[in-house]
């Protein structure tokens, strides 16, 4: 699904490269955590999948197209941590911009009922007439997912998504995150610093250290994610202490 | 602030100036009453056309400043090489008051609407200019990355990100300028013309020492310089109710 072959991105004015030759796969449906230290790439990564980066080298496709994918407009969907909506338009504007975007390039009237549905499922419909700014942190991001998720995406990247938000709302998010994944079998890819919610979500964790990342990536299944009560387990916090080990070697 | 709280404000400095008439009790302080008279009576006859005149001038400069520098601001700003070109020159000319240019201006275009249209037009410009392209430049990069994840492309960021991101910014410098535009036109007005508000105000009523007229001649530039300010103010609650969210 994303297919991530010898990329090589150097960010301009620097010398040492941020990837090199790096590659990575991951297959249709699959539920990944990226986890590293702030400043190790893991934004410049999902930058580079989106299409808003260009590698220098490499070949990098999503869904067997190359990236940044022409063809299918805002298939790939991007959830960042914060200031994503806009804040000058309301809640149920921002949830259907993907659909206001298609249709100002005239590519067909977009689905409103998927507006409708999602603002509904995340609990928003009550505050659609809202502004971001008048949202807690929490339904900020669930409108954010929302709107990612209105344009029907093949990939979902979220970029430390729930890292400013308070642990209950955070949790309870994870947990949104998980289901809806579940229901939907979208590829997504998680990006955060959080070992705890690294290993929650993902069913496959991608390790960045320091940079340059080169391949082969570090990877470490984690077969246990993918339900709620994996949290009070055992596994869980052993499966941590393998991660917090990992990272202090990189 | 409520329009009850302006209301009164406006009351008050009536009053004080009834006051002050009183005391002084000079022609050359006529009464607020006495003015409001020379003024409904003056309105029909000249005032009218003259406020006319310039109501037109300087609402034209407006438009075409915003209608010109927001494209140029929102261009500067996508393209950094057009920017560390322009920015120097911007900067060098931004403190000249374009107002001492009125001789040149006039030498070019004419006495008419046009040279009173293009100074004020010019002071407004860059103003306008420079803001919207600080204000572009402010967006941030999370924001643009997002929207184009959504399938946006330059047109469509323009659309849906740089232009309402920019709008406040236009209205605040064009609330910002009506006091400097009214100046500036008041100015041009006085110099080589037969028709608006400053030519009214200086050469008519008050080289014929008609202080009652004068009087509503400056009542009458306070208040076009008072209702643009109210326009702006309504344009922005039309157009960003988000700022007024509470």
């Amino acid at each position: 699904m994303i297919d991530i072959r010898e990329i090589t991105f150097t960010y301009p004015g620097q010398t040492t490269p941020l990837f090199d030759a790096f590659t990575w796969r991951v297959a249709r449906g699959e539920f990944w955590s990226v986890l590293g230290a702030s400043g190790c790439g893991k934004s410049t990564l999902l930058h580079l999948i989106v299409g808003v980066r260009a590698a220098n080298r490499g070949a990098l496709t999503v869904n067997a197209e190359s990236v940044p994918r022409k063809k299918n407009r805002g298939k790939t969907g991007l959830v960042l941590q914060d200031y994503g909506l806009l804040p000058w338009a309301t809640v149920r504007e921002n949830v259907e911009l993907g659909l206001r975007i298609r249709e100002f390039y005239g590519q067909g009237d977009g689905n409103r009922a998927a507006v409708e549905f999602w603002l509904e499922r995340f609990g928003l419909a009550a505050h659609a007439k809202k502004y971001p700014a008048q949202l807690s942190g929490g339904q900020r991001q669930r409108a954010a997912i929302a709107r990612t998720l209105v344009i029907e995406p093949d990939v979902l990247l979220m970029d430390e998504p729930f890292s400013a938000l308070d642990a209950p709302t955070r949790e309870d998010l994870e947990m949104l995150t998980l289901n809806l994944q579940a229901e939907t079998q979208t590829t997504t890819v998680f990006v955060t610093h959080s070992i705890e919610e690294a290993v929650f979500l993902g069913r496959k964790i991608l390790i960045l250290g320091s940079p340059p990342h080169r391949s082969p990536a570090r990877v470490v299944d984690n077969p246990g994610a993918g339900r709620g009560e994996y949290r009070n387990e055992p596994a869980f916090a052993a499966q941590a202490r393998v991660l917090r080990e990992l990272l202090k070697r990189e | 602030m409520r329009n009850r709280d302006i209301l009164l404000a406006a009351l008050a400095i009536l009053v004080v100036w009834e006051i002050a008439a009183l005391i002084l009790h000079r022609e050359i302080l006529p009464a607020p009453t006495v003015v409001l008279g020379a003024l409904v009576t003056q309105l029909p006859r000249s005032l009218g056309a003259h406020f006319a005149v310039s109501a037109w001038r300087v609402i034209a400069s407006i438009a075409l400043a915003i209608l010109l520098a927001t494209p140029a601001g929102l261009a500067l700003a996508q393209y950094p090489r057009a920017n560390r070109f322009f920015a120097p020159v911007i900067y060098l000319t931004y403190p000249i008051p374009k107002i001492v240019f009125l001789p040149i201006v006039i030498l070019f275009l004419g006495i008419g609407d046009a040279s009173k249209i293009f100074v004020i037009f010019l002071i407004l410009f860059f103003q306008i200019l420079v803001i919207v392209r600080d204000q572009a430049l402010a967006i941030r990069a999370e924001l643009i990355y997002s929207v184009r994840s959504l399938g946006a492309g330059r047109r469509a960021l323009l659309r849906f990100v740089y232009l309402p991101a920019t709008l406040p910014a236009v209205l605040t410098s064009i609330r910002l300028s009506i006091g400097t535009a009214v100046a500036v036109l008041f100015f041009a007005e006085t110099f080589a013309t037969t028709s608006g508000l400053g030519y009214y105000v200086v050469t008519d009523t008050f080289q014929r020492i008609a202080f009652p007229e004068m009087y509503a001649g400056i009542v009458a530039m306070s208040v076009l310089g008072l209702l643009l300010y109210f326009v702006v103010d309504f344009l922005e609650r039309k157009l960003c109710p988000y700022l007024f969210a509470k």
